[in-house]
């Protein structure tokens, strides 16, 4: 039977109110939020370290939690595995002594213990004590010290985000290769759109302990109000810039190095793409490095020219205008968001409705996301 | 000048006795009263954080007078030992075991304190989440990270109870064999004529052992830091 967590709980903590509702099944379900939202609360209530005032949590059927029937289990019944912010090892024990801390149910085991250092290329780190490694290491020791336990479902609650933009992107290809080997459910905790946008298949948004929006990742992330929630008041003041996510599939390098990448608008021309050819990616394109243009421009440097209609116009403050622009078939792809000056807009008489070609500089497509860009 | 005359080694070897058992005896006692101040908030906890640094404040004697009368054969905790196990504690060296748990239990508590404080409570929840019990918690993670504190602590108060002079005394007397620990047998041997030859061995004899703590806390405190991080020192 396939696994899942179901969750639905209330706690109330001074005037802070958790209020949740949902199930995440096997894969990744990203939760994010902003700082303070419960997120943490949340995967701590979930993990058995805080108890619920009331409400269920079960996991593939089974009550981890649930008072009408007298059930309680404590955290170390639950076999959930928790990756926190910090890398929590025990600092007197060596890494093989932390990695072997959880008394394993052979049974339940997801892989064998070399499979595990493995996959975080640890091996070489077993005999040293948590004091003589960077913070990415310690993570990754982290990570396999919670697979090691066997859990049946994975939390992690930011575990990068004590981390330098190094160190992020030394983790982000195991965290990659744990959704892709394990069928779990992994619920990831995270304020970073990136993060999520790279290793989500679902998401959920918080706000203040409530879920205000959950689905797909793309639908969900492209949403306006869920992109000003995320970035409102780190770009563009009370005028956040939206940002357009888009599925992609990484095709073949070309002989002067750059990709071929699908996706639902075309092909485009990307160079230095994060992953292998065949592998699928999410591309974030912010609205002020889109152009657009009411004639097919020639002689520009510019490769990923494509085409499309002017949809709604957004006032972004009193200088800037967002305009949604609509591929020639809605249902094939998602609108683009771009930001132009009002000078450009007025000038160029744009107005809903009028073709209109949208231009994407190769270079902005290049998703080694830069992890800090949004936060 | 280190052979020690029989009544010298009484004394010494009294002294050790009785400080090791007191230490022994607060050991649990003072865990306990620590781990409450460390991690719990209840009312009252600032009365039994003073209650404890008592004994480090108050006259020694009025300590020791406090114990005659609370453990004394007729005080109220006292003849209850004596009725019902036949436990008598005034004028023997358990007596005076239970003043030097008394007073050294002040610092042993102050240093677990710390010691348990200093503890990341994110390790005790991620060592739950692995499927560890409490106690199993509690024997693998919080008493090798509260070692430190242990042995500081500890020895803080084996010294303290090696120094031990007014509440002894007042409690449990001077008897040579069965309460007169060093400070004792010093002070008896300066009161009689022509004791100051074995007053200064007793003088020599007592630094020697308070530079043997001091050093043997150093030393331990010292290789299990270094156990405990794996950090060179």
């Amino acid at each position: 039977m396939t696994r899942s967590l179901a969750v639905a709980v209330k706690k109330v903590e001074g005037a802070f109110t958790l209020d949740v509702d949902f199930i995440a099944g096997e894969g990744v379900t990203g939760i994010i939020g902003r700082s303070g939202a419960g997120k943490s609360m949340l995967l701590s209530t979930i993990a058995g370290l805080q108890e619920p005032d009331e409400g269920t949590i079960h996991l593939g059927g089974a009550p981890l939690y649930d008072p009408a029937r007298n059930i309680k289990l404590a955290p170390e019944h639950r076999e959930l595995g928790m990756v926190f912010q910090e890398a929590r090892l025990f600092p007197h024990m060596t890494v093989k002594s932390n990695l072997n801390y959880a008394r394993r149910n052979t049974q339940a085991a997801l892989a064998t213990f070399d499979e595990i250092i493995d996959l975080l290329d640890i091996p070489h780190l077993l005999s040293r004590r948590p004091h003589h490694l960077s913070g990415g290491e310690k993570q990754r020791v982290a990570i396999g010290r919670a697979l090691l336990s066997a859990p049946s479902a994975l939390l992690m609650d930011e575990p990068l985000a004590s981390l330098d933009l190094a160190r992020r992107r030394e983790i982000m290809p195991f965290l990659e290769q744990l959704r892709q080997r394990f069928a779990l459910p992994i619920l990831y905790v995270s304020h970073n759109l990136d993060e999520t946008l790279r290793l989500a298949d679902h998401v959920i948004v918080m706000d203040q302990g409530s879920i205000v929006a959950s689905g797909p990742v793309e639908e969900t992330l492209s949403r306006i109000d869920v992109q000003s929630l995320i970035l409102g008041g780190t770009t563009g003041g009370s005028h956040p810039e939206p940002v357009t996510i888009m599925a992609a599939t990484i095709g073949a390098r070309a002989s002067d190095g750059l990709y071929a990448i699908d996706t639902p608008w075309g092909t485009l021309a990307a160079p230095d793409i994060a992953g292998a050819p065949g592998s699928s990616a999410r591309l974030r394109i912010r609205a002020r490095d889109i152009v657009l243009s009411t004639v097919k421009p020639t002689g520009l440097s510019i490769r990923n020219i494509i085409a499309g209609e002017v949809g709604t116009m957004t006032e972004a403050g009193s200088a800037q205008v967002d305009i949604l622009v609509r591929p020639p078939d809605p249902s094939a792809a998602p609108p683009l968001w771009a930001r132009v000056t009002r000078r450009a807009a007025t000038q160029m008489d744009l107005q809903p409705g009028q073709p209109i070609w949208a231009l994407i500089k190769a270079v902005v497509l290049a998703s080694d996301i830069d992890l800090e860009a949004l936060r | 000048m280190l052979e020690l005359t029989d009544a010298e080694w009484i004394a010494l070897v009294l002294s050790l006795k009785v400080a090791v058992t007191g230490v022994a005896v607060s050991l649990p006692f003072g865990f306990a009263i620590a781990w409450l101040l460390a991690r719990k908030t209840f009312p009252g906890k600032l009365l039994l954080d003073g209650l404890v640094h008592l004994p480090l404040v108050v006259p020694p004697v009025a300590t020791g007078y406090l114990l005659l009368v609370l453990l004394g054969v007729n005080g109220p905790l006292g003849s209850w030992l004596n009725d019902q196990f036949g436990i008598r504690l005034v004028f023997t060296w358990q007596g005076a075991a239970i003043v030097a748990a008394v007073m050294g239990f002040p610092l042993l508590v102050r240093a677990l304190r710390l010691s348990i404080e200093a503890i990341d409570v994110g390790l005790v929840q991620a060592a739950r989440t692995l499927g560890a019990s409490p106690l199993r918690v509690f024997v693998t993670i919080i008493l090798p990270l509260v070692s430190p504190g242990l042995i500081a602590g500890s020895l803080l108060a084996f010294s303290r109870a090696l120094g031990e002079f007014g509440a002894t005394i007042a409690f449990v007397g001077n008897l040579p064999g069965e309460t007169q620990t060093l400070p004792l047998a010093l002070y008896s041997a300066l009161q009689s004529p022509g004791g100051e030859e074995m007053g200064y061995r007793l003088v020599g004899l007592s630094v020697l052992l308070a530079i043997a703590t001091l050093a043997a806390s150093e030393l331990l405190g010292r290789s299990v830091r270094r156990r405990l991080t794996g950090a060179p020192q």
